[in-house]
């Protein structure tokens, strides 16, 4: 993911570089930084699960008991797991059919920009699953998990 | 029946806590299963609504504010900030609204603004003592100044959607943006009083000028910003980039604080930050998508004609439903499905486009700020690490100053249109 | 009524096309008795064009109004728009209506799985820019925009200018702040993007001439009883006719708006620049429809 950040600057950059020195501008920039982003969501999503920057609105959880609490956030993990699941049948069929196009300046197959989609429901679920394991055997309350500061 | 369904799925979901992103997808898929359409229209749709150059802009400025937040660029231009207004009570805060000011004259998307400037001010906050609910609140509301000030996506959207000229749009937001800037500055001025908010004591001319020096390479990246963009060198999604690379530059060469080996980690984290903000806006893209299919809008333009073809109705009418609908969706998918046919209702009652496109993107920048889909809010909250409900509290200060500039913009025109008018002559 | 079609385009209200697809939804159910109803979504409130076509492969939506884009599956769709390939609508009529056209149109419907039932022109695309642009020497260093269409950069470098391929929304704010100093679009682009106010000329370049069809997903277009497919294309002809005539009036009607809005037209030796890009234009295109491209030239 990391890696992906990177390229994204690094394929800007050659933008931003080859335009203002009057050398010839590639044209596949904007396309592979669309695909990077979109690859940088998939992959990302799962772990934006765990730390609540999928955003969760915990307004009701806070007024009630804590057991109650835990079976809401319980249920929130599992209609993540579900939707995550019930797209994945359909996002392998959007795949197939980005086979029959080419991306206009790359000339690549888009079933493999495609199937960014259908990585993100799959991470979509895996990590919801992976909560609701977690919460079961006690090891996760199932609360946003804020990332350690770096110091 | 359907639509119930839609509504219900999203409010239920929405209560026991499920993310919002994923409320979104539920619900269309309730409503999908329930009408007997594809459920693929979930997957493609998703894709549609995130393959977009422009949002490219989130990633950079979250990475750009990470990265200032670890290079030492952060505690320079909050010493700045002290030296400069922390004499004055609440003069951080203030900074902050300032801050948001200048840094949306440069990023043209209130969500890129609140990752820039939020992750540099919701800390520095803390470090000072304001309450970090506070200091989140502050830093969502301030940021939606940025889309009013050019440039300004949801302007280009507008122009792009309509045909009103892009030029008139960003000038005509200009006026309007200030006068929010102004509004919440006072609003921080009154709540510092009445809370009592940390001041310092004037540190006099001498710290004023160090504190300067030491935040110079700082403030050059807003000049190094604003002057790219002048001087041509990048796009303004393009800038977002630039000021990654700038900031990393400066926080491992000049200031020499950023540490190498932990870069790696603040690239991970700004990436998991925005794809949960970029998630959100493909979800919401299908759910809005659902809403463009069942002809919602213009369902709404006709209920509102029966009731009443009177301007000054029609523009309250018009804010209500806006300030409804900003509260579940995201801008641009708030746009991409509503302007248009609002606009048809409302120059049919004699409101000049201008003025109408102007006061419409600022009531959906308030609906940035308000629960239960504000993403600003959400934003900034994740920033500070702080419960929403403390946030939805602290905001609603400000987001009563935004209001009253609403309708000072939707009731004197001139506030919109007197700036493109005077600039590029007569409106078409 | 046994069946909905959505049409989803681009274009916004005022367009020639958006007017010619309600006359066609309007017929339509005229002519199948209300048996077909079309409803038609303009801006592209359905989706952009690339996610309207993927939809129809998908069964999400029935209908748009598409073009070379259609090159990513089909490669023979671009022939929609090669630069200076027609030197009058005519010319372009005989093309798109004639043997070349049945052929492009054959292969949209096998790769791309849609049926093209109707074609548009598309007004010429002119170059602006703030000054007079009259022959490639002109160009020299010229930084511009043109669209993510390989073709098009290696016409424009073939041509002695500086193409960069930039998404549509960032173009206004990239020609006010100089990042760039002219784009290539047809007129009705040129008017709704307001670039009037970024840029002071027009130079009729009209280096490409090209149509857009009316297209039917073709799943939905196998699934409708052969009678009423007869009256769609009866109602696509007319809206085909009217569109024609809309347009033309509409390509005068922009040029007055445009020059009143003080922008200054130029005659451009068209000539010149056809002769100095058409070697790139054939090396450029896909080999596949190479020979076809060389044909067009050759007449
Ligand atoms: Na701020
Ligand atoms: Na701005």
């Amino acid at each position: 993911m990391g890696l992906l950040f990177f390229a994204l600057i690094a394929v800007v950059m050659t933008q931003i570089t080859t335009r203002t020195f009057g050398l010839p501008s590639p044209v596949w920039t904007e396309e592979l930084s669309r695909y990077l982003l979109l690859y940088l969501v998939a992959f990302g999503v799962g772990l934006s699960l765990l730390t609540g920057e999928l955003v969760n609105v915990d307004l009701l959880q806070e007024t009630v008991s804590e057991k109650a609490a835990w079976v809401m956030r319980f249920l929130a993990a599992a209609c993540t797991g579900v939707l995550g699941a019930i797209m994945i049948w359909p996002a392998w069929k959007f795949t197939k059919i980005g086979a029959f196009q080419q991306s206009p300046s790359l000339r690549w197959p888009m079933d493999i920009i495609h199937a960014s989609v259908l990585v993100l429901s799959v991470f979509l679920c895996l990590f919801a699953l992976l909560r609701m394991i977690a919460m079961l055997s006690g090891v996760d309350d199932g609360r946003p998990q804020y990332v350690e500061d770096i110091e | 029946m359907e639509l119930f369904l839609l509504i219900a799925t999203f409010f239920a979901t929405l209560a026991i806590g499920v993310p919002v992103a994923v409320c979104l997808g539920l619900s269309s898929l309730a409503y999908i299963l329930a009408a007997g359409l594809p459920v693929v229209i979930i997957p493609q749709r998703m894709y549609a609504g995130m393959d977009v150059f422009v949002l490219l802009c989130i990633p950079g400025f979250i990475l750009a504010g990470n990265l200032m937040n670890f290079g030492g660029i952060t505690e320079r231009i909050i010493r700045l900030a002290n030296a400069l207004v922390g004499w004055m009570r609440g003069g951080l805060a203030m900074a902050n609204v300032a801050d948001s000011m200048l840094f949306g004259g440069v990023s043209g998307t209130a969500v890129a603004d609140v990752a820039a400037t939020g992750g540099v001010m919701i800390p520095g906050m803390k470090k000072s003592g304001y309450p970090a609910d506070f200091a989140a609140a502050i830093t969502a509301a301030s940021s939606t100044v940025g889309p009013m000030l050019p440039p300004s996506v949801p302007m280009i959207i507008v122009g792009a959607l309509s045909g009103i000229s892009v030029g008139q749009l960003f000038l005509a937001g200009a006026v309007p943006g200030v006068l929010m800037g102004l509004g919440m500055g006072i609003a921080c001025f009154v709540i510092a009083r009445r809370r009592n908010f940390p001041r310092q004591a004037w540190q006099g001319w001498g710290e004023l000028l160090a504190a300067f020096l030491g935040a110079f390479w700082a403030l050059a990246m807003t000049a190094l910003i604003i002057g790219g963009l002048l001087t041509g060198v990048a796009t303004p999604t393009e800038t977002a980039i630039v000021a990654c690379v700038y900031a990393f530059v400066v926080g491992a060469f000049v200031y020499r604080e950023l540490p190498v080996r932990a870069v790696p980690r603040i690239v991970i984290n700004s990436a998991v930050s925005s794809a949960g903000i970029l998630a959100l806006v493909g979800f919401a893209n299908v759910f809005g998508s659902i809403l463009a299919s069942e002809r919602i809008p213009q369902l709404l333009v006709t209920s509102v004609l029966t009731i009443t073809d009177n301007p000054i109705l029609v523009i309250l009418l018009i804010n209500i439903l806006l300030l409804i609908v900003g509260m579940f969706m995201e801008t641009i998918a708030a746009l991409i499905i509503l302007f248009v046919p609002l606009l048809g209702l409302a120059t049919s009652v004699g409101i000049d486009p201008l003025h109408f496109a102007t006061f419409a993107v600022l009531n959906l920048m308030i609906g940035l700020t308000t629960p239960p889909v504000g993403v600003c809010l959400f934003v900034a909250c994740n920033i500070a690490r702080v419960p929403l409900a403390g946030v939805i509290r602290a905001v609603v200060p400000f987001l009563i100053s935004n209001i009253i500039v609403l309708f000072l913009v939707s009731y004197y025109p001139p506030f919109a249109t007197w700036l493109p008018t005077t600039l590029m002559g007569t409106t078409p | 009524q046994d069946m909905t079609l959505k049409l989803g385009h681009l274009a916004n209200e005022a367009n020639s096309w958006h007017k010619a697809s309600m006359l066609f939804a309007e017929e339509v159910a005229k002519r199948t008795e209300g048996r077909i109803a079309v409803e038609v979504y303009p801006n592209d409130s359905l989706g952009r064009e690339i996610d309207l076509i993927n939809g129809m492969q998908l069964g999400t939506v029935e209908m748009t109004i598409t073009g070379e884009s259609l090159q990513n599956w089909a490669p023979m769709a671009a022939l929609l728009a090669i630069p200076y390939a027609h030197a009058s609508l005519e010319e372009m009529d005989a093309v798109a209506s004639g043997e070349i056209g049945d052929q492009i149109e054959a292969q949209i419907i096998e790769r791309a799985q849609v049926r093209p039932i109707a074609y548009f022109a598309r007004g010429p695309r002119n170059l602006t820019a703030n000054k007079a642009i009259t022959t490639p020497a002109d160009l020299a260093g010229i930084r511009m925009r043109v669209p993510n269409v390989p073709l098009f950069v290696d016409t424009w470098s073939a041509l002695g200018a500086q193409p960069t391929p930039m998404a549509f929304s960032e173009v206004f704010t990239s020609l006010q702040n100089g990042t760039i100093a002219a784009q290539e679009n047809p007129l009705a682009l040129i008017q709704s993007a307001s670039f009037n106010e970024v840029q002071s000329h027009v130079n009729l370049t009209e280096h490409v001439r090209g149509w857009i069809y009316l297209t039917v997903a073709e799943q939905v277009w196998q699934q409708i009883p052969e009678q009423d497919q007869a009256h769609i294309l009866e109602a696509a002809a007319v809206a085909q006719q009217f569109e024609r005539e809309q347009f033309l009036k509409d390509e005068d009607l922009i040029r007055a708006d445009l020059e009143q809005k003080g922008m200054t037209f130029h005659e451009v030796d068209q000539a010149a620049f056809a002769e100095a890009s058409q070697k790139a234009v054939i090396d450029g295109v896909d080999e596949s429809i190479r020979p076809i491209v060389q044909e067009m030239f050759a007449n």
